[in-house]
């Protein structure tokens, strides 16, 4: 049957994603023996009590932060594309990173400049994480404000970009008034990161997770008529602005969460869904949308590993990572194909 | 007669077509009226630049009226809610699709959205009427393909069986037969008189394919300059309708062949 196809690949999908978490947790910075964390997960007496805190506190919430991080990139930028019937439009089309940055730099740089109340704020993680989240919801807004007056979608498309372009401006004149070390502790935040997040932390994103990933899951039936086309799927009885509320809601919720928490990680919502399209042969989003859950979380887990460069006490920038060894296998995935899926 | 208690599938009547911008309107037409009976086909034809499009659009919900009435099955298609249009009234547009590559059973599965549950799952009733729609536009053959693997003449076929399956008792078509050489431009045209008399479907669609549409169609609408006529063809080519469709210098009627010339 043909119809159980994409059920085994989705069966295979799932097995690697356990096979690399299980390698994300195993091998790190700090040489732990196999058997020790095989014990420590297991909940025995470990060797040595570092050992166990750093598989317990370190490793297990930067996995699980590495699943949702590029699960959650992922549906959101299928859902832009699909929307925006767009293949480069990925989950920071409606200036949800470029609001963060906003978000991040006021409070970093700015502080500075206004000095006292913001003052404090500024090293705290907490502090970061509402900054991101304040500033990606009122961009956000300010985007959908916009658009609620045209009715074209590719028009919100456009919108938002330049909402982008006019944040990074000030993002720029921010940072050509604030002193070198504001500056780095700005940069680094662009960097990325999945390590930094308690178990409290990691609890938070799940919860915004999932709530994404349902509402996107409630939109399934709308994106496969979309794909059609508006016109379409509007006589086919969709009612085109729910869908596109819910489709909105869905991705900021994803991808807004995700920047607050792990910083804004640039390529993984855009490829992700091409790498899958690939992969399943298929434009159907039942079949997609568990296929790229499943994907970003092991091209994340791998990037992850990657960024922590085994047995060395070095760790690379994670957005740095996910573009220099995703790019290639998306370029290497179309140039096989010879054709583009969309 | 029992004609006056025949419900109409689609009612026009005095209808103006036309844009609507806050600061003004631009009627395109006036006084459209037409109707469309059970296991109709009827055919709109009419110069380029006339309306046709507009028509077929402010027809199928797309684009709002500016004057007149349409009406489904006696009822006002405004007071029509989306879902409740979408099992009276399927469409095929010119549109391309967005996407490439959903195969050709998944194209005409989503024709069943309209009643299927919230995550579009098929039941069997639904599998039935897909494997239907695919046999009578003979398309079963390409299940598998995928979308951008079709020639333009199957793509229309699949397009066509999406809104079978969509189980409308009307269908309105925006010009089926461009980008198709003549053979599948007549087995389009048949394909929908054969769905009209087999399946009692009310078929509208536009054409270019005056002479093919005057041979296969129950009425045309025919929309000229100065006004729209509304009859079977024969009447019309009698009235001598056709003969005022293209400048006369370039092109003349033949009325008894019922073909057009082009004056050497």
């Amino acid at each position: 049957m043909i119809t159980n196809r994409p059920t085994r690949s989705i069966l295979l999908l799932l097995m690697l994603t356990i096979l690399v978490f299980m390698v994300n947790v195993f091998f790190g910075s700090v040489n732990i023996p196999v058997k020790e964390v095989l014990m420590s997960l297991t909940g025995q007496e470990v060797e040595q009590e570092s050992w166990n805190y750093i598989i317990q506190n370190y490793r297990l919430p930067k996995a699980v932060t590495a699943v949702l991080v590029g699960s959650g990139l992922g549906v959101s930028g299928l859902l832009m594309q699909t929307l925006f019937r767009n293949p480069l439009a990925g989950p920071f089309v409606l200036g949800i990173s470029s609001g963060a940055s906003l978000g991040v730099a006021t409070l970093v740089m700015g502080s500075a400049l206004m000095g006292g109340v913001l003052g404090g704020l500024g090293d705290s993680k907490w502090g970061i994480i509402i900054a991101s989240s304040l500033g990606s919801f009122l961009v956000l807004l300010a985007v959908l404000a916009v658009s609620i007056r045209v009715r074209d979608t590719m028009a919100i498309l456009i919108i938002g970009l330049m909402f982008a372009s006019l944040t990074s401006a000030i993002v720029g004149i921010l940072s050509f008034f604030t002193s070198a070390e504001q500056l780095q502790q700005y940069i680094f935040w662009g960097f990325g990161s999945l390590g930094n997040l308690s178990w409290n932390e990691v609890f938070i994103l799940g919860i915004v997770f999932f709530l994404g990933i349902a509402f996107s899951i409630f939109s399934l039936k709308a994106l496969n008529s979309l794909l059609l086309g508006e016109h379409y799927a509007k006589s086919m009885g969709l009612n085109i602005n729910k869908s596109r509320i819910l489709i909105i809601l869905a991705t900021s919720l994803l991808a807004g969460g995700i920047t607050a928490f792990a910083g804004p990680i640039a390529f993984i919502g855009l490829a992700i869904p091409h790498i899958a399209r690939q992969i399943m042969n298929s434009g159907n989003h039942s079949t997609l949308m568990p296929a790229v859950i499943f994907i970003g979380a092991i091209v994340m887990l791998i990037c992850d590993s990657i960024a922590q460069l085994p047995t060395t006490d070095y760790t690379l920038p994670i957005n740095a990572v996910t573009a220099i060894f995703g790019a290639p296998v998306v370029i290497w995935l179309l140039v096989r194909k010879k054709n583009m899926i969309f | 007669m029992q004609k006056s208690t025949i419900i109409p599938t689609l009612n026009v009547s005095d209808l103006s077509i036309g844009f609507m911008s806050k600061q003004s309107s631009n009627i395109l037409f006036n006084d459209i009226s037409f109707k469309l009976n059970k296991a109709e086909l009827v055919g709109i034809i009419g110069p380029n630049g006339i309306g046709k499009s507009t028509l077929i659009r402010t027809l199928s919900g797309v684009q709002s009226h500016l004057a007149g009435s349409i009406e489904i099955k006696q009822k006002n298609l405004k007071q029509f809610n989306p879902l409740e249009l979408a099992s009276e009234l399927s469409v095929v547009l010119t549109e391309a699709l967005a996407t490439r590559t959903l195969s050709v059973f998944e194209i005409v599965a989503l024709g069943r959205q309209p009643y299927t549950n919230w995550i579009g799952q098929l039941s069997s009733l639904d599998l039935n009427i897909i494997e239907k729609a695919m046999a009578i536009t003979q398309i079963d053959d390409l299940k598998y393909r995928k979308s951008f693997e079709l020639s333009d003449g199957q793509m229309q076929r699949v397009m066509i069986a999406r809104a079978l399956a969509q189980d409308t008792d009307l269908i309105i078509l925006d010009e089926p037969t461009t980008h198709l050489d003549l053979n599948h431009k007549a087995r389009t045209l048949s394909l929908l008189k054969k769905l009209c008399k087999e399946e009692g479907k009310s078929i509208l669609f536009s054409t270019h394919e005056i002479e093919l549409a005057i041979q296969l169609c129950d009425k045309l609408v025919v929309m000229l300059a100065e006004k729209v006529y509304f009859d079977s063809p024969d009447k019309l080519i009698s009235s001598g309708v056709f003969s005022k469709m293209f400048p006369s210098e370039t092109i003349e009627f033949d009325t008894q062949m019922g073909s057009f010339r082009i004056k050497k």
